[in-house]
């Protein structure tokens, strides 16, 4: 595998029930590029996002991602951020101590990378504000916050700007492009082509579970 | 020092307060509602919770007996029920990528119920401790002697209980996480341990086999020789179930 490889998809396809959601997806993703997948509700965006993070298997083919095989060589890739679905926190605990938390777990950072990281989305890491009083785009904001606070070389982002206002759409905007110019790989699924247009350079539609090349 | 303190209360972040304060409103009712009760001068901690004699009750069910100890369960519950909905279910994507395996993400499930455990057993046998040396002296409940009888007594009491809320907030988790149905999994649970108490009662001498009891000190080897179950027999058992239980859910979650 070419070193620039960081994410290999061969052949995966993936069903639910009697539906084919992927049909034999390949896909390879160089180190620092930014993808983009577009696709109608429900065309399986989120579900090849899954796929990449580990948090699914295709019933054919497989995910390679940093040279490690999914579900074979490790369950769930290294050093990978993600935002997939709506962001779930601990309801009775503020936005602080949830990333502090989440920080916990890897022990790899300290608590001033995880204050700075909520600098960075627009959040006060002084609020003492429960995070299940938080309006959708501040768990928006956060989600966006604990993906990137240790730094991963990949992110995976499915529907970022949901819930955000005008002024985090440019703030988050800035700092996906801020991210990618520090080579920063960055997956993003999104309905909003402006976003697309701005932030990828690789886009993808997902039509009827095979990937079409839009450029 | 500071440090180790502030990592320390970090990785607690799990535990939520008011949950635990209703825990202690449920030990707080439990103690007085001891008030009265003639108990041979059972250790008040067995006495409210050892759960249910073992004696002939004449075919009729202790209701009283049997509904304190499900309070018991069912607070506890609630509280793996709340971490399960908030730290386990909704951070699940982040802390997947963050322990990059299934196998470290479930020990630190464990790990976490092993504290909720330990926590609810600690506030339990505190509240009953003042409570029982404060409030219920005072009202000369000479019945129930307060906080007398052997330490060993109390120290197996302990064990029997941690090793059965151990088991049950892992069985709960285990299926919540299959079924994806919280409600479904505390149901069935209760209706389990409701059930298996019942038949313990009216049969006493198939209540060793019942899981429904295993946690029940009052049914145990320790208070009757003649039906009750070997503790050491049964703690192994219960962690086996353990065992059994996460090889289910690695299975379950590496096949999705």
């Amino acid at each position: 595998m070419d070193t620039q490889e960081i994410i290999k998809i061969e052949n995966a396809s993936k069903s639910f029930k009697s539906q084919t959601v992927l049909k034999g997806v390949n896909v390879t993703v160089l180190s620092g590029q930014s993808f983009g997948f577009v696709g109608q509700n429900g065309s399986g965006k989120t579900v090849l996002l899954k796929l990449i993070c580990g948090l699914m298997y295709p019933e054919q083919g497989r995910v390679i991602v940093g040279g490690k095989q999914l579900g074979k060589d490790v369950d769930f890739p290294e050093n990978v951020g993600a935002i997939i679905e709506a962001p779930g926190f601990i309801s009775y605990q503020s936005g602080l101590k949830n990333l502090l938390y989440l920080a916990s777990l890897r022990n790899r950072i300290r608590k001033e990378d995880v204050i700075e990281s909520m600098h960075t989305v627009g959040l006060d890491p002084n609020d003492k504000k429960h995070v299940g009083k938080y309006s959708l785009g501040m768990k928006q904001r956060l989600g966006i916050a604990q993906a990137i606070m240790e730094n991963p070389s990949i992110l995976v982002l499915d529907e970022p700007m949901n819930g955000l206002d005008k002024n985090g759409v440019k703030d988050i905007r800035t700092l996906l492009l801020k991210l990618k110019d520090k080579g920063v790989t960055i997956i993003l699924a999104s309905h909003i082509q402006e976003d697309i247009d701005i932030l990828c350079d690789t886009v993808y539609e997902i039509d009827e579970g095979n990937l079409v090349f839009i450029r | 020092m500071t440090k180790v303190l502030q990592r320390t209360l970090t990785k607690l972040t799990f535990i939520n307060l008011p949950m635990l304060l209703l825990s202690s409103t449920g030990f707080v009712l439990l103690c007085f509602s001891n008030i009265g009760r003639t108990n041979n001068g059972t250790n008040i901690f067995v006495s409210i919770l050892g759960g249910i004699e073992i004696q002939d009750y004449g075919g009729s069910l202790p209701l009283l007996e049997l509904g304190k100890w499900l309070l018991i369960l069912s607070i506890f519950l609630l509280n793996i029920g709340n971490y399960i909905e908030n730290e386990v279910e909704a951070m699940q994507l982040y802390a997947f990528l963050r322990y990059r395996s299934y196998k470290r993400w479930w020990i630190h499930l464990i790990n976490n119920i092993t504290v909720l455990a330990v926590t609810y057993l600690v506030f339990g046998f505190l509240i009953i401790g003042v409570l029982g040396q404060t409030v219920l002296s005072k009202n000369n409940i000479e019945s129930t002697s307060i906080l007398h009888g052997s330490t060993l007594q109390v120290l197996s009491l302990g064990i029997t209980l941690f090793v059965h809320f151990l088991f049950l907030g892992v069985w709960l988790l285990t299926f919540t996480l299959i079924t994806r149905k919280y409600i479904l999994s505390f149901a069935g649970t209760m209706i389990i341990e409701c059930s298996t108490l019942v038949w313990g009662i009216l049969a006493p001498q198939n209540s060793k086999y019942l899981p429904g009891v295993w946690g029940m000190y009052l049914r145990s080897k320790g208070f009757s020789t003649k039906y009750g179950f070997f503790v050491p027999i049964i703690i192994g058992v219960q962690v086996l179930l353990i065992l059994s239980l996460s090889c289910i859910i690695m299975r379950k979650m590496k096949r999705n």
